[in-house]
């Protein structure tokens, strides 16, 4: 399984010029909403007309706008599943399963059904209204309905949004034993950053209509090209620094007084300016009774406040020194929370790890 | 309660006096009735059909499409709803008729429709087909997108769509538009007494029917009126019956 996009597409100020490859693997597209990512899904799946570009699934051109080549949806056979499930309500669910098969012989039809229904644990539910079933079995049901057919790629819009966590979770692991059991390329349409470190084997970020960054998870969450897209994976401390000199394995940095270091990387020289991008749970706070504060990439900073998520706590800082007027977020698990007692208002420590401040030249 | 008395009194009113009528047994043995009926079954069902066949595609684009002129499209097809039946028979002649724009054209073409059957189905059509492509536009659009774009990606073309899809899904307002447009039908009188004239046998409906019946026998019209009235009745019943029924499908 193969699938190569190359499209471009103008609407009104909106401009589409979307590039990606998918094979056996969950590509997660990341991107906030508005970005495009929708529409470069239906124009995969063929409900979206590109102006231009190409698109080839398995050596097959779908899509070739100098060719003149334009494949209908219908004659494409990629499984699509779209946020609000579009399961049809004047159907039960097991004549949603079998609708894309609906002219397969009778036999074969109920053997494929009996094999989804046992895939996605919808027994006893075949015959119940659409209306009837809950959200995760009607996400079930609609990803039966997908599946039956036997697509090599399964495109999925968004479609966890409308369901609870607990279920989301169920749900992702669903799809990722089936992505493997059937050897599916999968492409995932999300805005949610978790969805793609749960699903993503491969993540791609979308803004304003392109593809800025394709890479591994790693790749993407620890080392975001651009701006927009460590914004887009939620590094949320992101500083402005001054590159003042780089050493043999070192790139040393300076914000006003503060120094600090940082691993070398190709592309950074000094006397430019860079941001510093730091993922909240790669940032420790340290208590300053027990740890010297001011060496080795520590910085004094006041807890302003928190927000309690359970197993893990947000905690909001502010840097005490005058010139680095710098708030920063970090996550901390819920015993070292409660072993630093972080009430606003206390000073604390944190150390910013050097192999975990990763720079974009600004 | 005055409302219901303006409604009921002279419903009342008619079936009393009809059923009172010394002509009853008369008309109802009548070969005026018996063409009436005819003639009107005949018409209706034909205009029926026809406004389907033409009506339908064209209110699946009024409601799926975007395209210049689509607006003007739209107010055109509702102005026969605004327009006094008698000017629409005058407009339809003039159209037709033999001295009408496209009158030459079809009068060589061996064509004469004023004053046939052929006319009061045309004229049916032009006043009651706006009832159906309304309704019909309205539930298509009630249909949802995303279920005719999902039915194609799992690989049922756009035309095995829309009879799978889009039109189970709107056929409570597809009915309601066909027994509207229906009623408005047999109903029909001004359009066609000027387009298609009153012919027993021929171009004489139920509504013309009674207007002629009046002229000359009072009874007779008053049993016309309410056999008329009572197969619009039995519409009525069967729509809201439908209506109804549906709303436990949704």
């Amino acid at each position: 399984m193969t699938l190569r996009v190359s499209i471009q597409k103008k609407i009104g100020n909106f401009k589409l010029d979307a590039s990606l490859e998918c094979g056996e693997e969950t590509l997660v597209m990341l991107g906030s909403s508005g970005a495009g990512k929708s529409m470069t899904l239906s124009s995969i799946v063929g409900l979206t007309r590109p102006d231009a570009g190409e698109i080839t699934l398995d050596g097959r051109t779908l899509f070739d706008s100098k060719l003149g080549i334009y494949i209908p949806a219908h004659e494409r056979g990629i499984g699509y599943m779209v946020q609000n499930y579009a399961l049809f309500p004047h159907m039960d669910a097991a004549q949603n399963i079998t609708y894309g098969i609906s002219r397969w012989e009778s036999d074969k039809k109920a053997h494929r059904q009996r094999e989804m229904v046992e895939l996605f644990s919808l027994g006893g539910l075949q015959h119940r209204r659409t209306r009837e079933l809950s959200g995760g079995e009607a996400q079930r049901v609609a990803l039966a309905r997908a599946l039956a057919p036997n697509p090599r790629l399964l495109l999925l819009d968004e479609p966890l949004s409308a369901l609870d966590p607990t279920l989301a979770g169920e749900l992702r692991r669903d799809l990722k034993r089936i992505q493997r059991e059937l050897k599916l390329g999968v492409i995932f349409v999300t805005h949610d950053h978790e969805d793609a470190y749960a699903l993503g084997d491969r993540v791609a970020v979308m803004d304003s209509g392109r593809i800025v960054q394709t890479g591994t998870k790693p790749e993407i969450f620890r080392t975001p090209a651009t701006l927009r897209s460590a914004q887009i994976v939620q590094t949320k401390n992101i500083l402005l620094a001054d590159v003042k000199e780089i050493s043999k394995d070192s790139v040393i940095l300076n914000i006003n007084s503060l120094t600090l270091e940082a691993q070398r990387n190709d592309g950074i020289k000094a006397g430019i300016k860079v941001y510093v991008c730091i993922r909240p749970e790669n940032i420790s706070i340290i208590d300053p009774a027990f740890e010297p504060i001011g060496i080795h990439n520590t910085i004094e900073a006041v807890v302003l406040d928190e927000l309690d998520l359970g197993p893990k706590h947000i905690v909001s800082l502010r840097t005490t020194a005058a010139d680095v007027n710098n708030t920063f977020e970090v996550d901390v698990t819920d015993s070292q929370f409660r072993a630093l007692d972080l009430s606003p208002g206390k000073k604390m420590g944190l150390r910013l790890w050097k192999h975990n401040l990763h720079l974009i030249p600004a | 309660m005055v409302y219901v008395g303006f409604i009921f009194v002279p419903i009342v009113a008619l079936v009393y006096r009809a059923a009172t009528a010394e002509s009853l047994g008369d008309v109802i043995t009548s070969p005026i009735l018996r063409d009436a009926i005819k003639v009107t079954l005949i018409t209706s069902l034909l205009a029926l059909a026809i406004t389907v066949a033409a009506g339908t595609p064209l209110a699946y684009i009024l409601a799926r499409k975007r395209f210049p002129g689509r607006d003007l499209l739209d107010v055109m097809i509702d102005m026969p709803l605004v327009l006094p039946p008698v000017v629409a028979g005058i407009a339809l002649l003039m159209a037709f008729g033999r001295r009408g724009i496209l009158g030459g054209a079809l009068d060589n073409a061996g064509i004469n429709l004023p004053f046939t059957t052929a006319a009061v189905v045309i004229a049916q059509v032009f006043v009651a087909s706006p009832f159906y492509i309304r309704a019909a536009k309205a539930g298509f659009q009630g249909v949802d997108t995303s279920l005719e774009n999902i039915s194609q990606a799992l690989g049922v073309s756009p035309w095995r769509t829309f009879w799978k899809v889009t039109v189970p899904l709107s056929a409570p307002s597809l009915t309601a538009g066909l027994v509207l447009a229906w009623a408005r039908a047999m109903s029909e009188f001004g359009a066609t007494l000027l387009f298609a004239g009153n012919f027993q046998g021929r171009t004489q409906t139920f509504s013309l029917a009674i207007v002629s019946a009046t002229e000359v026998n009072l009874g007779a019209a008053l049993v016309l009126s309410v056999i008329l009235l009572g197969i619009s009745l039995l519409l009525l019943l069967g729509l809201y019956r439908f209506a109804h029924g549906n709303t436990t499908i949704g």
